[in-house]
């Protein structure tokens, strides 16, 4: 083999790490069973999905399914509290 | 009235026309950076001429005219209105600029029907400004709360908006000033890092309905000019302008809150993550050495008070910060704190960023309020878009430190992440980046305007019965805590230990001066009472130093206790 080869980790590994520690420290500090709506797992998640996926088609379905459940998450919680204010 | 109103308009067009006169020789070149710095040097010289007028008690509406008019016809004579822009539409989209214009007829709809309704306000921010232009300037009385003596820069825009016409039903502009200066900023830092006009609009409209900070406009409380000065740093930095320049929106936002100072090592970070080499120098050295000057004296000058006055520049703030008189529990610490740190970040991921507690307002009452666009679609977008640019990256972590410096400076409460609204900038420049980029993007984007319009329509914490009173009244009389039917005219004492609601006493025309009884002994307070001839006492609920000096005062016979609806009284009785 000649000339010098990059043994450096790519980008994407050290990205899926950092995500990965902090999906892992919200297991160890919350419940499992509330964290499947937790925001922070929900961006480690999608981290984890773009840095592996982010090139590929299905990556920009997986973000309107994404944002669609994080919207819903947000309406069904904080609209009726906006609304009981405007009546 | 009509004097006054004439005295405004004059006043106001002198400023915009020098705002411009000055821009023309320290230009950046940048249109939207250009904006930032025109509506900084606008708040600039109304800051500078209303701490003028007040030191020289000149504060009123015909010497401020007058001012104007010369101004004016100096700057005439010089051309200056030759160089003025002409207007035109920018080429955003026909979209956005409805949506513009939405957002700023309805600011004015709700600057026009809002009273102030904030304790912090209604306490000690505002009982100021009444003062002020009750007294045609700066008389040395600020009112009895120990926060009083705090900076306050965003008073001298309240003043500016209320000494023209004697009442306060146009004080809301001043936060309006700081919003534009926001929204411009959120534009500018996405100009800034390339990005196109219409990416910028729609980056700057997102931030204009996140909840939080719209709120913060209207509502009398000086968070949102530390946030609109706080971006407008960021902007001229990210810009690469000339640090004189930069020194503007920093000198100033001292002089707002000292919040300010505790995210500027985010923007010290950014200074020196962004090389500022293609950034071009203003073209006139004296100008700019002028500005910044100024804005120095404009910021310091509260820190420089206090110590003259008190020996102590962040007067009432100690080494152990400051405690409330009720629990003793420290309210505002100094120094960092990583327990602070701890406790905020974790109320801040584990519950506020839900937004599920209540309706948003302008403190963030448990919670952050930057809405479905900035929770739900600018946090998922801002990891693509992390991840493709590096000058957004560099921005990040010059935002986060921000937010760790603040978070590791103040004591957590239920309201403190109003501190931290400008990271709401960063999910509103990931999401414009991706609207053109994908339709579904564009979709629930816009469903998320929509839904933000609607819930910034009335904040959270406005009392219902607050809404019900100031949809009664008239102009003239809108007040939210409205001063006692019964109250006398002209005068009447205020007395307190702590916190207290001083402001809707001066009513909104401030036509009724207050008398603050310092008195610490009842022998004095009476004779105070007796010498200014007062016939009413209003005190706080909640009176554990002075409260036996009123019931001394009531057992010889000279007060009588009453209640008139949420004010406590002390009726005067003669002499026997």
């Amino acid at each position: 083999m000649g000339g010098t080869s990059d043994r450096r980790l790519p980008s994407e590994v050290w990205e899926v790490l950092a995500a990965s520690a902090m999906v892992a420290w919200r297991f160890r500090t919350h419940p499992a069973a509330g964290l499947w709506r937790d925001w922070v797992v929900v961006l480690g998640v999608w981290w984890i999905a773009t840095a592996i996926a982010g090139r590929t088609k299905a990556w920009p379905a997986l973000l309107a399914v994404m944002m669609a459940f994080l919207f819903a998450q947000y309406a069904v919680l904080q609209v009726p509290l906006s609304l009981a204010v405007l009546r | 009235m009509i004097l006054g109103s004439l005295a405004m308009l004059v006043a106001n067009a002198a400023a915009l026309l020098a705002s411009h006169s000055l821009l023309g020789r320290l230009k950046t070149g940048k249109a939207s950076t250009d904006l930032v710095l025109f509506l900084l040097l606008r708040i600039l010289l109304v800051s500078a001429t209303v701490l003028a007028a007040g030191l020289l008690r000149v504060l009123t509406p015909a010497v401020l005219g007058l001012a104007g008019f010369v101004a004016i016809a100096g700057l005439v004579a010089l051309g200056e209105h030759r160089r003025l822009p002409e207007c035109r539409w920018p080429e955003v989209g026909r979209a956005w600029i409805v949506l513009g214009v939405l957002i700023a007829l309805r600011l004015l709809l709700q600057v026009w029907f809002f009273a102030p309704y904030l304790g912090d306000s209604l306490a000690y921010h505002l009982p100021k400004v009444a003062e002020w232009v009750r007294g045609g300037g700066f008389t040395g009385e600020l009112g009895m709360d120990p926060r009083a003596t705090f900076p306050a820069g965003f008073e001298l825009l309240e003043t500016w908006w209320v000494v023209f016409l004697h009442h306060d039903v146009l004080i809301e502009m001043a936060g309006v000033e700081f919003f534009l200066l926001g929204v411009a900023g959120v534009a500018a830092i996405a100009e800034a890092v390339g990005w196109g006009a219409r990416t910028a609009a729609i980056a700057g409209s997102l931030f204009a309905l996140n909840p939080a900070f719209h709120f913060q406009a209207t509502s009398a409380v000086n968070d949102g000019a530390v946030t609109g000065l706080l971006l407008a740093s960021i902007a001229l930095v990210a810009a690469g302008s000339h640090p004189l320049l930069v020194l503007l929106p920093v000198a100033m936002g001292a002089g707002v809150k000292p919040t300010f100072l505790y995210a500027l090592p985010g923007v010290a970070l950014i200074a020196g993550l962004i090389p500022r080499s293609d950034g071009p120098d203003p073209t006139s050295r004296r100008a700019l050495g002028a500005v910044a000057g100024a804005a120095l004296l404009v910021g310091s000058y509260w820190y420089l008070r206090n110590w003259a006055v008190f020996g102590n520049p962040i007067y009432p703030m100690g080494p152990g910060g400051m405690k409330a008189l009720a629990s003793g529990a420290t309210m505002q610490r100094i120094g960092p704190s990583l327990q602070s740190l701890r406790e905020n970040v974790s109320s801040f991921v584990d519950v506020r960023i839900y937004d599920q507690n209540r309706a948003p307002d302008a403190m963030c009452t448990a919670g952050f309020g930057w809405g479905p666009a900035g929770f739900a679609l600018g946090a998922l977008a801002l990891i693509p878009v992390l991840r493709a640019e590096t000058l957004i990256r560099r921005l990040a972590l010059g935002l986060a430190l921000s937010a760790v410096s603040v978070f590791t400076l103040v004591e957590l409460d239920l309201w403190n992440d109003r501190f931290v609204v400008f990271l709401a900038a960063l999910p509103a420049l990931a999401l414009a980046r991706l609207w053109d980029r994908y339709r579904f993007v564009a979709m629930l984007g816009w469903l998320a305007l929509v839904l933000q319009f609607l819930e910034t329509m009335v904040p959270g914490n406005l009392p219902p019965d607050a809404w019900r009173t100031l949809m009664s009244q008239t102009w003239r009389e809108r007040s939210a805590i409205p001063a006692p039917a019964g109250m006398p005219a002209e005068r009447v004492g205020f007395s307190t230990d702590d916190f207290g609601l001083a402001y809707p006493l001066y009513r909104p025309s401030y036509s009724c001066g207050l008398v603050y009884l310092r008195e610490t002994t009842t022998d004095e307070l009476l004779a105070r009472i007796d010498r200014e001839a007062l016939t009413v006492i209003y005190v706080t609920p909640f009176l554990p130093r002075r409260s036996a000096l009123f019931e001394e005062g009531v057992r010889r016979g000279r007060l009588q206790p009453i209640l008139q609806g949420p004010w406590r009284a002390y009726v005067v009785l003669p002499r026997r």
